[in-house]
């Protein structure tokens, strides 16, 4: 069976006196594609090499379909090359002394296959990831592109039950990376295997995993799927970290609450509406909103909540959208919208956001 | 769903394997305790204050360190000699890596290969050569001085003026290779920003360009003084003649007198590694700190100067040094080895090939150039396993305590090669196997006092390899003895062939170790010339180093021969 699923139990991993990661519990179902995201230092990277047996924890579990490969109770230690998992470098670490045949064909010949096996099972690597006619070439002649498409080929050829990415995109440049990024998503679909991906960048994250977990500092900050995660940011660091967000101090009105939405007055006096998403807070407390989920309008809109009068301050124009700086409750508001008809700096308009998207964080 | 014994099952591998752990522990062990036996016993030695002969020593005491006053002008003789070396090889070396890394001369590539080439004349080569050319007596400037009418001579090379000419042409290479290397590394846009801020060439050269090189000129230039205060083989062959003794050549001869003065030799030596340990130490400090700045790692195409017509001097520079150390003693060499009497002046009468006649028939050069060359293939073969090895364990394992073995390994640097054979033939003369006086003694020393040397070839190029190269093996399930076959020792083939050249050139030429530990019935060929040059003619001793330099380009021509077509189908 290629699926396995993975167990880490109260990791704790230390580089001589600091502690890079503190206690990290989680799971990773069979066939799950699991994607630790978080700034670097966080701990993201290490946790990821100590399920591949390249970093020795000091303490916790850490099991593989089913079978526990370190234990610090226990004294079970199994090395990397024993774990049956495989792992995409952020540096690709194609071995520039071996043709690009040779480089992916080094799983299956440590697994003493049968040369013929061995040929046919790389070219089908190969294909797999558009470079059916390289074979021959030398390693140490290829583009950035060419060498990621390599180490993937290369990490998969040999049916590993566990498939692991440490920033496999961070080295190629921004196009490509998009490219890759759903070339990735596909070839995942059709190994149908149990990843681990680590990045730092959000629409990586967002575009390939089932789940996400975000680190900070070594310890896990949120858990959830990338539309939870986007949306409902537990705490100001998820909000803050994954794309940007509005945050909104105010008390709580308990007394206005209804329809399962709760409300926060601003210092300003303004009334927002949001949710509490299973956070229970009282008094001073703090809202998240992303830009993208605020609007602008130069008429009031139709719904009685959340939309105020604003003044756009300034309009940066990036392609994509336009960022608009707005003069709301005595403080700026970002918001971004995709929308082709520009709103000039000064104009008066109103800024609304739907209840669902105002999420009230944990400090 | 047992997938880890199903894994172990499909790779086949061995139940049971040597723990990489233990075998590191194994022969980082062995390193250390080649390292650290014969200091040991130096510095016991040194503290040795009963009767002189005596081991183990009777008491224990200063007395020979306070006796060192007495032998205050040796010191101060090696000071002399290696600060007149150490300003004259930085000067070379800063001059010529300024040309070399900075201008538009013509044929820098081609310069920049052979300024190697005074690296491989050695000292001892350079000294016998300009022996040749600047003796007092018959040098041949100083014949044609005479011949011309002159009185007396107008040079003398045996004088510490002329010791430290010979050590600095030599170490000026070396110089050369540390400061070009540092003006490389900076980022030419350092400079570019200060002449766009509006300052001149020479205001930018004097605020920008010098204060960035100069922790690496420094650097250098300690590194450089370091080894000068260890060397032998210019101040042996130099300074005897006159009795001009440096701390080294003192030290030879109080050990090879009768009797030996060994407790008053340790001192020396334990005084001259304590200097030289700390000049290391600066060292490190000073490249560790400094130089780093302008190393970004991003490669950058160094600017060139264009310096118009100033390219001809400065090529003129080129040759003129290269001409020096290089050409004038292999020239001097070859002319001697084939002369009757060594004349400046040739007359065809004076030419023959007897020289190389008799040194072929002395059984004394033919077994000893056997033995080098067999020493040689030994040393460097053994040695580019137990260094790349040793490599590997230090900058790759993360064994706990690698950095302690790094610090140690590297010790030898900070001991001349006779101090520590000095330490070996008192460690080894008590050794229950008796090796003292065999090629196995020889091997042993010739393979710890170039630990630093192959260490520092092979961790370059360990440093080189990102270590996810082997980590991918691992991931891909290949144990260590694998991973190291298929993949780190592959990547490591460049710089252990370039290691096994300088092992194998190094050993064949090693004279300050060779020279203490040979035994009368196993020699080796330096020392052999060193002893000819003292006790039989000029003209032999030129054959023999001719010869000794044959048999090592031959040998490597061999060698080459036989690998090319391995190393043919091991690359592409």
């Amino acid at each position: 069976m290629a699926r396995a699923s993975i167990e880490v139990r109260d990791l704790v991993v230390r580089y001589g006196g600091v502690v890079a990661v503190r206690g990290v519990t989680f799971t990773v179902g069979a066939g799950e594609h699991l994607t630790l995201l978080g700034p670097s230092g966080c701990g993201k990277t290490t946790t990821l090499r100590a399920i591949a047996g390249l970093e020795k924890p000091a303490s916790g579990e850490i099991t593989i379909g089913g079978a526990p490969v370190f234990s610090s109770s226990s004294g079970v230690n199994v090395p990397a090359e024993r774990r049956g998992l495989s792992m995409v470098f952020q540096s690709y670490a194609i071995w520039p002394h071996m043709s690009v045949f040779d480089n992916v064909a080094y799983g299956l010949r440590v697994r003493k296959r049968p040369e013929a096996e061995v040929a046919a099972k790389v070219r089908e690597a190969l294909e797999l990831v558009q470079l059916g006619e390289l074979g021959a070439r030398s390693a140490s002649k290829l583009s950035g592109g060419q060498q990621q498409r390599v180490a993937l080929a290369r990490a998969f050829v040999f049916s590993p039950s566990v498939l692991l990415f440490d920033e496999p995109l961070s080295n190629l440049d921004a196009k490509l990376r998009a490219e890759m990024r759903v070339e990735l998503k596909e070839l995942q679909r059709r190994l149908d295997i149990t990843s681990v991906y680590v990045t730092h960048d959000l629409e990586e994250a967002l575009a390939i995993s089932d789940r996400i977990i975000v680190m900070r500092d070594g310890v896990i900050e949120q858990v959830g799927t990338p539309g939870e995660i986007y949306d409902r940011p537990r705490n100001t660091f998820v909000a803050d970290f994954v794309g940007s967000a509005n945050l909104i101090r105010g008390r709580r009105r308990p007394d206005l609450e209804r329809d399962g939405l709760l409300v926060l007055e601003t210092q300003g006096g303004a009334l927002v509406h949001g949710i509490a998403s299973g956070r229970a807070t009282a008094g001073e407390t703090l809202m998240a909103v992303r830009t993208v989920r605020l609007k602008l309008d130069r008429t009031r809109p139709a719904s009685p909540i959340n939309a105020w009068p604003a003044r756009i301050r300034q309009r940066v124009f990036q392609g994509d959208f336009t960022q608009y700086h707005v003069e709301w409750d005595g403080r700026l508001l970002i918001v971004r919208l995709a929308t082709a008809d520009p709103l000039a700096e000064g104009d008066e308009v109103f800024v609304s956001a739907d209840p669902r998207y105002c999420v009230l964080l944990e400090e | 769903m047992s997938h880890t014994s199903d894994r172990g099952g499909a790779l086949g591998a061995p139940r049971f394997s040597l723990s990489p752990r233990l075998v590191s522990i194994l022969v980082g062990g062995i390193a250390a305790v080649l390292v650290l036996y014969p200091i040991a016993y130096l510095v016991q030695a040194s503290l040795s204050v009963g009767d002189p002969q005596a081991r183990p020593p009777e008491a224990y005491g200063l007395d020979n360190f306070t006796g060192l006053v007495r032998y205050a002008h040796i010191f101060g003789n090696t000071l002399l000699v290696a600060a007149l070396a150490t300003v004259l090889a930085v000067i070379v070396g800063f001059t010529m890596g300024w040309i070399l890394s900075r201008t538009n001369v013509p044929g820098r590539a081609a310069f920049e290969q052979l300024m190697a080439l005074p690296y491989y004349v050695t000292p001892l080569m350079g000294a016998l050569a300009w022996a040749l050319i600047a003796s007092p007596s018959s040098g041949f400037v100083n014949q044609l001085w005479r011949a011309l009418g002159g009185e007396g001579h107008v040079v003398d090379i045996n004088t510490p003026g002329g010791i430290a000419w010979v050590m600095a042409l030599f170490e000026g290479s070396v110089a050369f290779v540390m400061i070009g290397a540092v003006m490389k590394s900076m980022d030419p846009a350092m400079e570019e920003a200060s002449q766009v801020l509006g300052a001149g060439r020479l205001r930018t050269m004097l605020r920008i360009t010098l204060p960035l090189v100069l922790p690496g000129v420094l650097g250098a230039a300690v590194f450089v003084f370091a080894e000068m205060l260890g060397s032998f083989s210019a101040a042996l062959v130099l300074g005897l003649p006159n009795r001009f003794y440096v701390v080294t050549t003192a030290m030879y001869q109080l050990v090879s007198q009768y009797p030996p003065r060994f407790p008053t030799a340790a001192a020396m030596g334990v005084s001259l590694f304590v200097v030289m340990f700390a000049m290391v130490w600066i060292y490190r400090r000073i490249v560790s700190r400094g130089t780093y700045a302008t190393i970004t790692g991003k490669a950058f195409r160094p600017r060139v100067m264009d310096v118009g017509g100033l390219r001809w001097p400065f090529l003129a520079v080129c040759i003129a040094y290269l001409a020096v150390a290089v050409i004038l003693p292999v020239l001097t060499i070859t002319y001697a080895s084939f002369q009757h009497l060594t004349s400046a002046i040739p007359r065809a009468s004076n030419f023959t090939l007897a020289n190389y006649k008799t040194a072929l028939s002395l059984d004394a050069v033919g077994s000893a150039l056997g033995n080098s060359l067999i020493l040689g293939l030994a040393t460097a073969s053994i040695g580019v396993l137990l260094m790349g090895f040793l490599s590997w364990l230090i900058y790759r394992s993360r064994l706990p305590g690698a950095g302690v073995i790094e610090y140690l390994l590297m010790f030898p640097q900070a001991v001349p090669r006779l101090v520590f054979a000095f330490g070996m033939l008192w460690a080894w003369l008590i050794f229950p196997i008796p090796i003292y006086g065999t090629l196995w003694l020889l091997l042993i020393a010739y393979l710890t006092v170039f630990l630093p040397l192959g260490l520092r070839t092979i961790s370059g190029v360990i440093l080189q390899i990102d270590r996810s190269l082997e980590e991918s093996a691992q991931m891909c399930g290949a144990p260590w003895g694998y991973r190291l076959r298929t993949v780190t020792m592959p990547l490591l083939k460049p710089g252990l062939i370039a290691a096994w050249l300088l092992l194998f050139i190094a050993s064949v030429r090693e004279l300050g170790a060779s020279i203490l530990l040979m035994g009368p019935k196993a020699k080796v060929i330096t020392p052999a010339i060193v002893e000819s040059w003292f006790s039989a003619s000029t003209e032999l001793t030129a054959a023999m180093a001719a010869l000794q330099t044959l048999a090592v380009v031959a040998a490597l021509v061999l060698l080459f021969a036989v690998a090319r077509r391995a190393v043919q189908q091991g690359g592409e």
